[in-house]
């Protein structure tokens, strides 16, 4: 009986231009993904102290047992290794892509691909089923190092003749036959010129920004990797897998032909969203949905050069630049962008931060020609049009000019101005933790902002931001009357959050996040996205569902679909808690290479900024800044209150990560893991590890 | 709506229509699911104009992740045309409006409509001037 | 155009008078009673009863997630794999729309050319509702079927795991799928498919090279969703929700 897994995982050494194989099977209770990855990256990399571009350093790409069978939106191929936007440590991180990369892996017969090493010249990773070659990527063979990342894939399916007709692979007849072009993952010139900002491009639109893997590529000299597959995912149970899926669909998600069960909301209803990218871009489209996903969130038009495939942060990268200069923002402007971006491999969150600081230097007389920021590009172009923006990409992803500093990320690049205490402080960089761009706020949404800094990234899971933060306050701003009030809303997430089984977790009020039900959200939080999500392959878009309009108790189906879906994919019983558990195993692991690292709680500080200037747009500040709304439990009862406006405190802070550690059986004193709470968890080898280290939890 | 500002003078239509510096200008916010929320420098009053966007629930249901909300808080932006721009009476009337303490939605086309009439005022002001200027 | 104005019964035209519009590589465009009345049937064709039932696919709602395939796939063999499936989406991800994918599924011909290929009889007609189908336990392998069809890509797949032809059964035959299929019962691709882009007809549809006509697409849902409702897709709706500002 099979279990969803593919039976192998590759191991690609380029130094020594050799693969190596491994058993999945040894590798499955970690799920896949960021789980497995992180497995993989604990037994491969030999030293977990070296820089991102070291050759030592190991990056993991794959998705989970879910991928590419008929769970609704499993298509996420997660990527783990050290990555070079962290700062000031280069932390192992974490991120991911949608698209058919990881389906593909595993109909080629690999749950994951690692690769380690560094080759001598330019190659291409070229994988067809278990035939799986190290091919020429420089201009003497297949004469891909230096085209941009959508050219590199149409290249590549050449090669492949992939024209949409069956096509097959190997000798016989029974070696197996696709109408499939390849799945490519690949890098533009932002990665093969090893910026801290590059990230891994896929299909037309299709990313992993977050992390700086395009850079990790490019120090490999790795260019892409391609991967088309014939073979078969056997799952456990066929028949409750497929009764899964459409009860999920039936139930709770959107239906295309009902105008009236849409939800009205922007995003808040996760699992029923709508297809969202026919109004983006007034111009004749289909939605685009990643490897059999229920809502379709990517678009594909009938223009080229606007963003194709694009749907996300990547469609967004300039619009208060542009908002400010010509007060509105245009398709055009942001379309053409998302298309450059892609094709050079540059990670979308980059150009809007390196933007608006730049801008905000620039107000202060600190940048041109020969001054602190050295650069001729504000006089060359004007900031706001697409010319000014389409410069800075080609800049950084050439390390050309100014671009040189930028493609160090901002928070090098900052320190290397000497300017960074003072731009993150004054906002005018606002670099929540690890040096990266502020994107949702940590003072209002805590657990947002405490996983981001637990871990080493941005936590990017919307799982209670949707529900508790968006649809609350776009109700609130736009007068309409609530799916749900406060009280029933902390009662359906009560019941879903097992084994916390807290309302309380979502409280939002200013006491209450530092107490520990914020403790108990952030650990089931990190637990469910490392898991279901990052590790299984499910869709931050999608999942977690907590509320849901279509349902007359207007409860989603996270608790309920996510055990119906490892039991059809695996055929293992296992209830939303023994899940949580896994997730919280993941994130020990997680945590123990950070630790290696050099991680320790002093670090663990926002930037100061959220200390200091408080979540709102106050007049003098150009902040990130947010009306929000969310529940709150005051005065025994439960509402809806504006929390924007309030600062982090510091000194409650440090209480509530010495809470949070002991919760999860951390030593409060260093944020280290102990033994016992290792152990529980089958992990001696971390204990042991850790211990070497000298830097076991006491 | 029935004209509720006074009629500016050539100066203070002047005044009230011009630019700002970045370091004063009005900060709007554009909350994106996907981008999170970002500050928009608004630099004069048809900027301000421009970034607020009439939308209702109804808008967003079909628009899914797509569309954006333009937050501006009226409490501040009154504040700005007053100590900023200079116009107390167009600040006044947006505190009114703002005092109502109804929804930010809801005021968005009645704060529009305000600013819309403010510059409709100024440029009746200023046409025939930039027409005198250039005859 | 709505689904049931696709079909030919309407004007009169029995469905065995429709395969006439089938030859070649591809097929001339029904485009009515009228053009197909007065052809004659050749003999051979009347011992094949026509299907009583046909997959309907809208190539411009489609969202080319592939949803179909391996629900396909999984409801035959109880293993996920886009080869294996009986409906081939294949898209360009760096196509144009509306040109950037075909969904190419059986169309169970009225004339079939792999039921006609097949020398064992295991490619035939379902005695009951007529479904082109294979009997797995009768193919000796000799691919004629597959050859056969006048498709590209052949919509009779060499099925290279269990070795044997295969092709689409309007799901008559779903061991690892608790529902009734096959017509009168469901389809697991029209169940599955997220934006309701395949249909199920009992009546012969209108088709052309790029597959049956068909619009399924709704002006107050979809078209509001800022896709087009047009037939050729390249109209936007009036009702399209208001243009994202910051998209």
């Amino acid at each position: 009986m099979g279990d969803g897994y593919a039976p192998r995982i590759l191991v690609v050494d380029l130094s020594t231009e050799t693969i190596e194989t491994l058993d999945t099977e040894e590798y499955k209770e970690w799920g896949g993904g960021v789980g497995m990855g992180a497995k993989l990256f604990w037994d491969l990399c030999e030293d977990k102290t070296v820089g991102s571009f070291d050759p030592g350093n190991v990056i993991t790409l794959g998705g989970g047992a879910f991928s590419g069978t008929p769970v609704p939106s499993a298509a996420r191929t997660a990527v783990t290794g050290i990555g070079p936007q962290g700062h000031p440590t280069e932390w192992f991180t974490t991120s991911n892509f949608g698209g058919r990369f990881s389906a593909m892996l595993k109909y080629a017969g690999w749950q994951m691909v690692a690769v380690k090493g560094k080759a001598e010249k330019p190659v291409w990773i070229d994988i067809r089923n278990d035939e799986v070659t190290i091919r020429d990527a420089s201009e003497s063979g297949d004469g891909l190092w230096g085209l941009d990342a959508h050219e590199t894939q149409r290249v590549i399916n050449k090669i492949h003749e992939a024209d949409g007709t069956w096509r097959s692979y190997g000798e016989s007849r029974d070696s197996g036959r696709t109408t499939q072009h390849p799945a490519i993952v690949t890098i533009g010139l932002a990665g093969e010129n090893m910026t801290h900002i590059a990230s891994l491009t896929h299909d037309g639109g299709a990313g992993a920004g977050q992390g700086g893997f395009g850079g990790v590529f490019g120090s490999k000299n790795l260019k892409a990797i391609s991967v088309i597959g014939t073979g078969s995912i056997e799952v456990a149970d066929a028949a409750e897998l497929l009764s899964a899926r459409l009860w999920a669909a039936d139930n709770y998600g959107y239906q295309p032909d009902d105008l009236k069960a849409f939800p009205i909301s922007i995003t808040g209803m996760p699992f029923s969203g709508i297809p969202s990218s026919g109004t983006a871009f007034g111009t004749a489209s289909r939605p685009e949905g990643c490897m059999n996903c229920h809502r379709s969130c990517h678009g594909v038009r009938n223009a080229r050069g606007l963003g194709n495939g694009s749907h996300c942060y990547d469609t967004q990268i300039y619009q208060t630049p542009e908002m400010t200069a010509t007060g509105k923002i245009t398709i055009d402007t942001q379309g053409r962008l998302a298309d450059l971006m892609q094709g050079y491999s540059i990670n979308a969150l980059m150009l809007d931060t390196v933007g608006y600081w730049l801008g905000q230097l620039h107000k202060k007389g600190l940048v041109g020609p020969g001054n602190v920021v050295d650069t001729d590009i504000f006089e060359k172009y004007t900031f706001g049009t697409y010319e000014w923006a389409a410069e800075m990409l080609a800049r950084m992803a050439e390390k050309r000019e100014i671009g040189a500093l930028l493609a160090e990320g901002p928070a090098r690049a900052a320190e290397k101005l000497g300017r960074l205490e003072e731009d993150v402080k004054s906002g005018d960089l606002p670099l929540q933790e690890w040096g990266w761009p502020h994107h949702y706020d940590g003072r209002t949404e805590a657990e947002w902002g405490l996983a981001s800094l637990l871990s080493s990234r941005d936590s990017n899971a919307h799982d209670f931001n949707w529900i508790c933060m968006w649809t609350v306050t776009l109700h609130t701003l736009y007068g309409a009357p609530m799916p749900v009030d406060a009280a029933q809303m902390a009662e359906i997430i009560g019941s879903k959050v097992a084994p916390y089984n807290d309302p309380m977790m979502i409280n939002y009020s200013d006491d209450a996040i530092y107490s520990e039900s914020m403790a108990k959200l952030v650990s089931w939080y990190v637990a469910y996205y490392h898991y279901y999500k990052n590790s299984m392959g499910l869709c931050d878009w999608a999942y977690a569902d907590f509320v849901n309009p279509n349902t007359e108790d207007k409860a989603g189906l996270t608790g309920i679909a996510e055990p119906r879906y490892v039991k059809g994919v695996t055929g293992r019983e296992e209830p939303l808690e023994d899940g949580i558990k896994r997730g919280t195993r993941i994130w020990n692991l997680h945590r123990a290479i950070f630790i290696l690292q050099g991680r320790h709680r002093d670090q663990e500080v926002y930037g100061q900024y959220m200390y200091e200037v408080p979540s709102l747009p106050v007049p003098g500040y150009m902040l990130m800044s947010s009306p929000n709304v969310l529940p709150v439990y005051e005065n025994g009862e439960w509402s809806y209150k504006m929390v924007a406006g309030r600062v982090v405190d510091a000194a409650r802070l440090e209480e509530w990560k010495s809470l949070y550690f002991e919760f999860e059986g951390w030593d409060p004193a260093t944020g280290w893991p102990k033994r016992d709470t290792l152990e529980s968890m089958d992990m001696k080898f971390v204990a042991d590890e850790l211990e070497k280290a000298g830097k076991l939890g006491a | 709506m029935m004209t509720t500002l006074t009629k500016p003078t050539e100066e203070e239509a002047r005044r009230f229509t011009r630019a700002v510096d970045g370091g004063r200008a009005f900060v709007g916010t554009v909350m994106s699911p996907s981008a999170g929320s970002s500050a928009a420098r608004l630099l004069s009053l048809g900027m301000v104009q421009q970034f607020l966007e009439d939308r209702t629930i109804e808008d967003f249901r079909a628009a899914g992740l797509r569309l954006n909300i333009h937050y501006a808080d009226f409490g501040f932006l009154a504040q700005w045309f007053d100590e900023v721009i200079g116009d107390a009476e167009l600040a006044g009337a947006i505190s009114e409006l703002h005092a109502t303490g109804e929804a930010f939605g809801m005021l968005v086309p009645r704060v529009k409509e305000l600013l819309q009439e403010r510059i409709d005022q100024c440029e009746e002001v200023l046409e025939p001037v930039a027409e005198a200027a250039t005859t | 155009m709505a689904d049931n104005d696709t079909t030919a019964t309407g004007s009169g035209v029995t469905r065995r008078q429709f395969v006439t519009g089938v030859g070649g590589a591809g097929v001339g465009l029904v485009l009515g009673g009228l053009l197909v009345k007065g052809f004659i049937l050749p003999d051979h064709v009347v011992a094949i009863p026509a299907s009583e039932g046909y997959l309907l696919v809208d190539r411009v709602k489609c969202a080319t997630c592939a949803s179909c395939m391996l629900a396909c796939s999984v409801a035959h063999y109880g293993r996920a794999n886009p080869s294996l499936s009986r409906i081939q989406v294949a898209n360009d991800p760096f196509g144009l729309f509306p040109n950037d994918v075909a969904q190419n599924q059986c169309r169970q011909c009225p004339y079939p050319p792999c039921v006609d290929a097949c020398p064992t009889g295991a490619n035939h007609a379902d005695p009951e509702t007529g479904v082109r189908m294979i009997d797995p336990a009768k193919c000796i392998g000799c691919e004629r079927c597959v050859h056969a069809c006048p498709f590209t890509p052949s919509r009779v797949q060499w099925n290279f795991e269990d070795k044997h032809a295969q092709k689409c059964d309007l799901c008559k035959d779903t061991p690892y799928w608790d529902e009734e299929g096959g017509v009168g019962g469901k389809q697991i691709c029209v169940q599955v498919c997220p934006h309701n882009a395949i249909s199920f007809t009992k009546d012969i549809p209108v088709q052309t090279d790029a597959g049956y006509l068909v619009n399924l697409r709704r002006d107050d849902a979809w078209g509001s969703l800022g896709f087009p409702v047009s037939d050729d897709g390249m109209e936007l709706s009036p009702q399209a929700a208001p243009a994202a500002s910051g998209h």
